[in-house]
């Protein structure tokens, strides 16, 4: 079970991969239109139609602020490329919450569902898995995501519990979640290595993750090898 | 050649609508699916050049639907998605010849266009 949850980690890691490049790429083709729209106004302007000066400042500007869009996204895949360095260390709930969102704005945004980070109104950290944090409540954002209706906002927050951290993902209409969609054996096993627990409330409109202040045994561990490997 | 372009990111799609539009094509452009589906229906373009995945929709969809009301529209695929499954969705439907990855070369979209309207003529001359 432990190297099914490594074996899909790493798809959950490439998968996160790809939709950055996506993204990325979606930025540098409009900085590629607008760098080719100067191109051809100059050109133009060489034959004799008037430039304004106005234009080209829009036209830099434009390309600026997609190139701090890119920097944002690079940003983000840093954070996620750096949430595998440790296998266990203290990790900001309310930070990991917005990172994991915003991995996810793009997947939510093809059915038009807007995802929503509110920060907690503490610092609030736990003891755990960077990486496998940001996977379980990926999995559950996906769950919630993929279950929802179209033309709502999801929202992520966290708050301090005696043992730990409570995640509440919630909708503004009811989740339509399934035994397959939430708490399937991977998810299930996931939350097992974290020493976390996910539930749906009854009114079926939330999902909620609580995981424990020290989870002790945050790295999977493939079977054949000890613990203090 | 009248020609719609269909992207949800504004910047690029009026971007690439006005560089086209300098070069003496006739260009209509949208981000929202819906009301390129209102432009087409108002007044059939020869050529749609669409996003492959746009919220909500997905270009494949928003090409049968432009299809039912404009039969004889051409259409050429845009992606950001470098996977092999995209690549094969895509090129199932528009063919290997009628799909670009972004960011595009300009000169690549209209050599495309350039043999879609020559297939379209083709087409007419032959009925």
């Amino acid at each position: 079970m432990s190297e099914s949850i490594a074996a899909n980690g790493l798809q959950f890691f490439g998968a996160m991969i790809a939709s950055i490049s996506h993204e990325m790429k979606n930025r540098m083709a409009i900085i590629n239109e607008n760098a080719g729209l100067l191109e051809d106004l100059v050109q133009m302007h060489e034959s004799g139609r008037p430039l304004s000066p106005e234009r080209l400042t829009r036209l830099a500007g434009a390309i600026k602020s997609q190139i701090a869009n890119a920097d944002g996204i690079i940003k983000k895949l840093n954070r996620l490329a750096h949430s595998v360095d440790d296998d266990r260390r203290s990790t900001e709930v309310g930070d990991t919450l917005s990172l994991t969102a915003a991995l996810f704005q793009r997947l939510a945004g093809q059915r038009a569902i807007k995802l929503e980070a509110l920060d907690p109104p503490e610092p609030l950290t736990v003891t755990t898995s960077p990486f496998f944090l940001i996977y379980l409540i990926g999995s559950c954002l996906d769950a919630g995501i993929q279950a929802g209706e179209p033309d709502q906002t999801l929202s992520l927050d966290c708050a301090r519990t005696p043992d730990g951290a409570e995640i509440r993902l919630t909708g503004e209409k009811p989740l339509n979640l399934t035994p397959d969609t939430l708490l399937n054996a991977e998810q299930a096993a996931l939350a097992a290595q974290l020493g976390a627990e996910v539930t749906r409330d009854p009114e079926g409109n939330r999902i909620l993750i609580r995981i424990p202040k020290h989870n002790g045994s945050a790295r999977p561990v493939i079977s054949g090898a000890s613990a203090n490997d | 050649m009248r020609i719609l372009l269909v992207d949800d990111e504004t910047e690029f799609v009026s971007a690439l609508a006005e560089r086209l539009s300098l070069r003496g094509i006739d260009v209509d452009w949208s981000s929202d699916p819906e009301t390129a589906v209102q432009k087409a229906a108002d007044d059939c373009h020869d050529l749609a050049v669409l996003d492959m995945k746009m919220p909500g929709v997905n270009g494949i969809d928003l090409k049968k639907r432009l299809q039912a009301t404009c039969p004889r529209m051409r259409f050429i695929f845009l992606t950001g998605h470098g996977s092999e499954d995209s690549f094969k969705a895509g090129t199932s439907e528009a063919g290997p010849d009628n799909y670009l990855l972004k960011p595009i070369r300009i000169e690549d979209l209209l050599a495309k266009i350039s043999i879609a309207f020559q297939q379209q003529r083709k087409e007419g001359s032959d009925e």
